[in-house]
């Protein structure tokens, strides 16, 4: 009975190992890629929802400022994420110096395809450019962004997460500071 | 072996494609039938995911078969299975993030899709290597057909085209949503029985 328990222990202890061992290269491999990916995505997103841009400088992680090619200010790009349907619907704003938007992309969302997923289509994205803090809301709450007929609340939440972002913006942007020193 | 051992080989390979087709026939493994089978690029990538998990786990398990007593064989398999699970988990992220956007959590569901085990606890664990590769190969040729004919049939309708490229003009969204897939799922499986209910009567 002991050598029996001994021996299943000792089995599974070396599939254990063995596993931790294969994923541990596996890991080792990857991570640099995935990295990698991620940052070319974001990177892409920028130059997309600020095309004014030339220059990125990341202040934190959801918060970077952007300079034209004379190393003028050109805007500030922000990130923020709020609870959709299916999950953390992830934005990222292109601010530009009048602190009007500029462009905004989804880089993450998990809603239901054919129907709240439509808010990360050029068709509902490109509704947010030019539109100041006030006017970031859905039209049936007033004025601004046509919600995705089927999907008030993936509509609802896209745009509360840019608001979201506007706000940071408004209480920690460093725009105004970094114009004077310019 | 000899002349016995092929035919024997070739129905390793025909079981999990007809007779022991994982979805129309045996009826496991629906969860991520019906919710990634939205789109022919999803199905595909899923599927060429299950295949890897499959092929991989049914090797193993079938090479640990003298290793593994009775007792602990259900935490051999989910060792095993979950570590190549993890693994096409990184190399997904690393090479296409597009299709982990799509798959999302199904991806990682994989480690508990019930066809996998079912291969490894009914079939890799009884039999040899060659066996249970010809059998991963089946079974995932059988998923990736019917995920393949679900999704054309979801997206086609659920979409209005192919590839964004749209024929209908009116898509019935229905379709595209989880209840679309079971009502697929389940005209497939009438098809089918009707085809076998007509050979019968033959």
């Amino acid at each position: 009975m002991f050598t029996k328990v001994l021996s299943y222990t000792l089995r599974l202890t070396i599939l254990c190992v063995a596993a931790a061992f294969a994923l541990a290269v596996v890991y080792g491999k990857t991570e640099p890629m995935i990295e990698e990916q991620t940052r070319k995505i974001e990177d892409q997103a920028q130059k997309e929802v600020l095309p004014a841009a030339d220059r990125f400088e990341k202040v934190n992680e959801d918060y970077s400022l952007a300079f034209d090619k004379e190393g003028n200010p050109a805007g500030e790009i922000v990130k923020a994420s709020r609870q959709g349907y299916g999950g953390q619907i992830k934005i990222m704003a292109g601010i530009d110096n009048e602190d009007k938007v500029v462009g905004i992309k989804i880089l993450e969302h998990s809603e239901t395809p054919g129907l709240g997923d439509g808010i990360a289509k050029e068709n509902f994205t490109r509704q947010f450019g030019g539109k100041a803090a006030p006017e970031i809301m859905l039209k049936r709450d007033g004025v601004g962004i046509d919600a995705i007929t089927g999907a008030t609340i993936s509509s609802r939440a896209c745009v509360e997460a840019v608001k979201k972002g506007l706000d940071y913006i408004k209480q920690y942007g460093q725009n105004g500071e970094t114009k004077v020193n310019k | 072996m000899g002349k016995t051992a092929k035919p024997r080989l070739i129905n390793d390979f025909l079981y999990g494609i007809l007779t022991g087709n994982p979805v129309l026939v045996l009826m496991i493994g629906l969860c991520p039938v019906l919710a990634v089978s939205t789109s022919v690029f999803n199905a595909v990538g899923m599927s060429a995911a299950f295949a890897f998990v499959l092929f991989f786990s049914n090797l193993v398990v079938s090479l640990l078969r003298k290793f593994t007593p009775d007792e602990i064989r259900i935490p051999v398999f989910i060792i095993v299975i979950s570590t190549f699970v993890t693994i096409i988990d990184y190399i997904v992220r690393a090479y296409s993030p597009e299709l982990q956007k799509q798959l999302g959590v199904f991806l990682p569901l994989i480690v508990v899709n019930c066809i996998i085990i079912a291969r490894a606890e009914a079939f890799a664990y009884k039999n040899t290597v060659v066996s249970s590769i010809l059998d991963a190969f089946g079974t995932s040729v059988g998923f990736l057909i019917v995920m393949v004919v679900i999704s054309v049939i979801r997206e086609f309708l659920g979409t209005g085209g192919l590839s964004s490229k749209i024929i209908l003009n009116k898509p019935v969204l229905f379709m595209i949503m989880p209840p679309g897939g079971f009502v697929t799922i389940g005209l497939l499986m009438g098809v089918l029985t009707h085809i076998k209910l007509k050979k019968q009567k033959q």
